[in-house]
């Protein structure tokens, strides 16, 4: 039996093919994939630009499996920010631009494994830095007036 | 032996003297503060007693109450709109002390103000990195930061728990669509292109690992602060800092089996206690931290005769440090002292694991050279590895092994306490027992050279 075959089409109109299993580790592929009968079936997805899809591609295919991907639960523990391989951790070098673009990306298509790769990588970005670090970092103004500051200065040492 | 009590009298002579400087240099500090500033509007007689007690801190507020009476009498209001224009010009530093003036004063003098200038708003002043310290210095995981405890312990207020600091503010945003605003003009903010609820997905990476680094985020901007708020945010920390781990696998059980999973049962009893706030939760629920040890430090003096073959003289200079409440002895030799006279400090360190497991080693080696190889597989003497418990009320059972005496059980009961540094910070000892299984008889161990145990950080302990 033929693996079945997958077009995908970006917002700019790029089609990319990729097995079953590739796209299937998206929930909301794999959905939509279940109610339709066809084998070449085609998906668009204009909220997606190429470059992100095609990395999106990259990492699905990279960690096909063929098993099956568990169900999203609200609840259940994010990606232990310490645990990530060496080709995630350089999957991930990539400028805030993109990454951030991901992020909105995985969490549409509902890819949980890439989601949390990417939030970790994010996390990684926040942890430990003093707020001012923060800022520079994420280009973030402090837009919080000198009187509130002071007023919770003078709160926080009158406790 | 009659060397051992000529050293204590002197230490004692010592101590006494000492005491005695730290009570003169109280009093002239106390008798700085003395001027009273004459009733302005909305004085609070609260707030110069609250001044004088924080003896820890650098003389800076108390000099000022001195300054100012030669200025005149200046109500908070007026304080605060001169703040108001020394920020307008760009003069930050005094438009801070002013600010600073007027909250003393009035703890509401923001909405003092406001009520009174209705039609106008105060200004949004764009604080520069000049109000903000910036700390860049890269720290490495392997610098260890032991912190000595100093001071009382934390007082939980009486009456009604304390309210959140900010929430006035908070219940001023709630109200507002916030949005970032950029630091430099011409680039983009890609992090405000996650809608809140991805934003607080990544927020559940970040507490995870460090419930500090979400205290800064909070502190980046209005937006930032209402975020972190989220309880939902809170309660998935609670879900992780809160085991019952003796009951652990039978809860995966009965999780499998019921619909309802044991633990979230358990939590939201413990939710009730706390009005519903997974956060203060968080805060004021007894709990073990996971993210570095509690050090339990015993110094003692020892007659070096005894131990002169096995000592060099490293530290041949006298270095005492005094600091609030505690004698610290940081060297190995007292040269005035007539018998070499040596401090010795040894160690008990605790390292918690959320799955119910515990590691004890007592040890004369500094933290700095332990708390990185500090696991159960550790091959030492005077290891211990374990499980504990926590029952009602912040009480902590421990139950120990040593592997090189496999016929003795240690039980250990501890209180978890709070210190002013932080919470669930310090380990009381309670009772410490041991129960031979060869002898059937069971030891008491005296708790006088016992000492609490304090909680300090390990960067490179990863808990979860």
């Amino acid at each position: 039996m033929s693996v079945r075959k997958i077009k995908l089409t970006s917002s700019e109109g790029t089609e990319f093919v990729v097995d079953a299993d590739v796209a299937n580790q998206s929930v909301i592929m794999r959905n939509m994939l279940e109610n339709c009968e066809a084998h070449d079936a085609v998906i668009p997805l204009p909220d997606v630009t190429t470059p992100i899809l095609a990395k999106v591609i990259e990492y699905c295919t990279h960690h096909r499996t063929g098993a099956p991907i568990p169900t999203d639960d609200a609840n259940s523990v994010p990606k232990k920010t310490d645990n990530i391989g060496k080709w995630d951790t350089e999957f991930c070098q990539m400028d805030q631009e993109t990454l951030f673009d991901l992020i909105l990306a995985a969490d549409h298509l509902d890819i949980k494994p890439l989601l949390d790769l990417a939030c970790a990588t994010v996390a990684n970005m926040i942890h430990n830095k003093s707020p001012e670090e923060i800022r520079q970092t994420f280009n973030i103004l402090n837009d919080f007036s000198l009187a509130e500051i002071s007023k919770d200065n003078e709160r926080m040492e009158q406790k | 032996m009659l060397d051992d009590s000529v050293e204590q009298d002197e230490l004692e002579e010592f101590r006494r003297r000492w005491k005695q400087e730290v009570e003169a240099k109280k009093f002239v500090k106390n008798s700085g503060v003395q001027p009273q500033l004459p009733k302005p509007k909305a004085f609070r007689p609260s707030t110069t007693s609250v001044l004088e007690s924080h003896s820890a801190e650098p003389d800076d507020p108390p000099k000022r109450d001195r300054d100012s009476p030669v200025v005149g009498q200046k109500t908070s209001l007026e304080y605060y709109m001169t703040a108001i224009e020394k920020e307008k010009v760009g003069n930050l530093s005094e438009a801070l002390t002013n600010y600073r003036h007027a909250f003393k004063l009035d703890p509401d003098a923001d909405d003092s103000y406001r009520q009174h200038w209705q039609q106008h708003i105060a200004p949004h002043a764009a604080a520069t990195s000049a109000a903000v310290q910036s700390s860049s210095t890269v720290k490495h995981e392997d610098d260890f930061e032991r912190h000595v405890h100093l001071g009382d312990d934390y007082e939980k207020p009486n009456g009604l728990a304390p309210n959140d600091t900010l929430e006035n503010l908070l219940a001023q945003l709630r109200g507002m669509q916030l949005e970032c605003t950029p630091l430099k003009e011409d680039k983009p903010i890609f992090i405000a292109m996650l809608p809140n609820e991805v934003l607080l997905y990544l927020l559940k990476h970040v507490i995870v690992d460090s419930v500090a680094s979400v205290a800064h985020f909070a502190l980046v901007c209005r937006k930032f602060l209402l975020v972190s708020r989220d309880q939902t945010l809170w309660r998935h920390l609670c879900e992780h800092a809160y085991h019952d781990p003796k009951d652990h696998e039978e809860a995966q059980i009965i999780a499998a089996l019921a619909d309802e999973p044991e633990p979230r049962r358990t939590q939201f009893d413990q939710l009730r206690i706390y009005g519903g706030d997974w956060r203060r939760m968080y805060i004021e629920r007894p709990r073990l931290r996971f993210e570095g040890v509690y050090i339990s430090v015993c110094h003692y003096l020892r007659c070096a005769r005894k131990l002169r073959k096995f000592l060099e003289p490293a530290h041949p200079s006298c270095h005492v440090c005094m600091r609030s409440g505690c004698l610290h002895i940081f060297v190995s030799r007292i040269p005035h002292l007539p018998t070499n006279a040596i401090a010795t400090s040894y160690y008990r360190y605790l390292r918690f694991y959320p799955d119910g497991t515990v590691v004890k080693h007592l040890t004369t080696d500094e933290p700095s050279a332990v708390v990185r190889l500090l696991q159960p597989t550790l091959k030492r003497k005077s290891l211990f590895t374990g499980t504990y418990s926590i029952k009602d009320g912040g009480v902590l059972e421990l139950e120990l092994l040593d592997a090189d005496r496999p016929r003795e059980t240690f039980f250990a009961t501890m209180q978890i306490c709070s210190t002013h540094r932080g919470r669930q910070n310090k380990l009381e000892w309670v009772e410490y027992c041991s129960y031979n299984s060869l002898r059937e008889s069971r030891t008491v161990f005296p708790l006088k050279m016992m000492k609490p145990y304090f909680f300090s950080v390990v960067k490179s302990y990863r808990w979860w």
